[in-house]
């Protein structure tokens, strides 16, 4: 999965199976989320690719903001704090509208597969998102991790 | 289950409606950090969102007298409406005609209130909603109980006892208690000195690991002045760093619920297919819903053997208990489960996490997903399920090395290594 926002890649880590995913999301997650509840595995990949999409945009927006106001700079970073520790889709939704950038992700086949009912979700609640699934061969990269 | 089974069901559905008053609590507005999705009230952090309580009449007449209900169900909905602007939530507890929680003997065991969430745009179907949700909760009250008695008929059980409880007693029959103490002193004070030594990151996860040991000692009678001394001391600078624990603790049980994520789902998902099988076969009683035709169907393609997927944790644990569902009975699923935890839940509060993280099935002793995989092979003929823990213990080998030693000797073992490096 590789997550561009205005072109530049903030995440980039390819899921093979959903034992990785799902590992990720527990050991480098956010713990406020997986500590307690007790998911389904389709909120929990939902979830898990929300976090990751909000740890890019708040990657983004560190390195961005230097010009922003100071007040309205931490009420951002605030909101952004909140949401990568408790993904949520209206909260990303709300991050979004402040974020200027455009947010890419790009997905490799097998992860399209994986997380084909949180895409759904996505694409249906959060459109300001594109979502480019990889087609092999035409236009792919080489593999970035060999 | 046979045609007078289902009959002699539905009896019991309708005389529990008698005995069951619902009372609906509406919350309102949601935080955003709540998933979406039904979920336990336990985890939520609700303290932020205004309550509004209905109280209802016995479920008979809540959907018996539709002219009683619809009434009253209209007025909550016209002054809940304006307040309703946001995600909210509704949640149906049962009370008997006392007004007390119902005895676990009449609907099976405690059932935890499910939380229903809802978009402000649903506030105009209230009404429906919440009528939806009651029945929908008569129907969890249902299957407990008939989950109660397939547990009073597979083992001597009482209700009263928990499974844990059982399988702790059982274990702990393998070792001599007096062992005990000396095995937590030693570990407590590895872990003290490893606080001393270390910094930042590190210094906390060992402190982390001292005051959960500490938290350990239950008999002062048993430990030596200087454990006693070191135990305070890790409690107090605990207090003290409070805020800095607080985040790592949250991360540590997460580290620990990934251990425990094939155990812990694939016994949820056990709990599902039976439920839904006792959906499907109509032996649930309901007020508003008429069964779903096409449910068989949903319910083969969800949980045949054949179709479950092995690719994740969670239909992988759904597999196993299922072999085990089909050897030994409902029952035993719910032991083996905690048979396969246990060990496993008394090493989170012995290690520090550095040591949990490396974890994996192949280097960690008593690993649940290890003695899960072993247990699903396991063959006991028995009518009582509890009397196959014994076998079911020795067969997995839980009687060789308690969690105690188990953990003093990977704490050594990391400490070897800390050396060589």
């Amino acid at each position: 999965m590789n997550i561009q926002i205005d072109g530049d890649e903030y995440f980039q880590k390819h899921f093979q199976t959903t034992d990785e995913i799902v590992e990720y999301i527990y050991l480098d997650g956010p713990a406020a989320l997986t500590a307690n509840t007790q998911f389904m595995l389709g909120s929990l990949l939902l979830s898990g690719f929300l976090f990751m999409v909000s740890q890019a945009v708040a990657a983004y927006y560190r390195k961005t903001a230097a010009d922003a106001q100071k007040a309205r700079h931490e009420e951002i970073m605030a909101k952004l704090d909140t949401l990568t520790k408790h993904p949520s889709v209206p909260a990303l939704e709300a991050v979004l509208l402040d974020l200027k950038g455009t947010v890419e992700v790009e997905l490799e086949r097998d992860e399209v597969k994986l997380l084909e009912e949180p895409l759904q979700t996505i694409a249906r609640d959060l459109p300001s998102i594109k979502i480019i699934k990889k087609e092999p061969g035409i236009g792919a990269r080489g593999d970035p991790n060999p | 289950m046979g045609v007078g089974g289902a009959d002699m069901l539905l009896k019991d559905g309708a005389a529990l409606g008698a005995l069951l008053t619902p009372v609906v609590r509406y919350f309102y507005p949601l935080p955003d950090s709540i998933p979406s999705g039904a979920s336990f009230h336990e985890n939520i952090p609700l303290d932020k969102s205004l309550v509004f309580t209905f109280k209802g009449p016995p479920l008979d007449v809540f959907f018996g007298k539709p002219e009683v209900t619809r009434p009253l169900l209209q007025r909550v909905q016209e002054v809940l409406k304006d307040r309703l602007r946001g995600r909210w939530a509704l949640q149906v507890t049962f009370y008997d005609n006392n007004g007390e929680l119902p005895h676990p003997r009449q609907v099976g065991r405690q059932i935890s209130p499910i939380l229903q969430k809802f978009k402000a745009t649903d506030a105009n179907n209230l009404a429906d909603a919440t009528r939806h949700c009651v029945d929908l909760q008569f129907g969890f009250c249902q299957t407990e109980a008939h989950l109660f008695r397939l547990q009073n008929a597979e083992s001597s059980m009482d209700g009263q006892l928990g499974f844990p409880d059982l399988v702790d007693y059982e274990i702990s029959k393998s070792f001599d208690q007096a062992r005990h103490a000396p095995l937590i002193s030693e570990i407590l004070g590895i872990h003290y000195h490893r606080t001393m030594e270390t910094e930042g990151e590190e210094h906390l996860d060992n402190l982390l690991a001292g005051f959960q040991t500490a938290g350990l000692l239950v008999n002062p009678d048993n430990y030596s002045a200087v454990t006693l001394a070191l135990a305070s001391e890790l409690q107090l600078l605990a207090t003290m760093q409070a805020k800095e624990l607080a985040p790592l603790l949250d991360k540590k049980k997460s580290h620990c619920r990934f251990h425990l994520l094939s155990v812990e789902e694939g016994i949820a998902e056990l709990h599902a297919f039976v439920a839904t099988r006792y959906v499907v076969e109509g032996n649930i009683h309901h007020y508003t819903m008429d069964p779903d035709p096409s449910g068989k169907e949903k319910f083969l393609k969800r949980y045949s053997p054949s179709v479950i997927p092995q690719n994740d944790p969670h239909s992988r644990g759904l597999k196993l208990f299922s072999d085990i569902f089909e050897r030994h009975g409902y029952t035993f699923c719910h032991l083996s489960a905690w048979l396969c935890k246990m060990h496993f839940q008394k090493m989170r509060n012995l290690l520090p996490m550095r040591i949990l993280k490396t974890a994996r099935e192949a280097n960690f002793p008593f690993h649940p997903n290890t003695l899960l995989n072993r247990l699903s092979r396991f063959e006991f003929e028995h009518p009582n399920a509890c009397a196959k823990l014994a076998p079911a213990i020795a067969y997995l080998g839980l009687d060789v090395a308690s969690a105690e030693e188990t953990a003093l000797q990977l704490l050594k073992g990391d400490a070897a290594n800390e050396h060589t490096n």
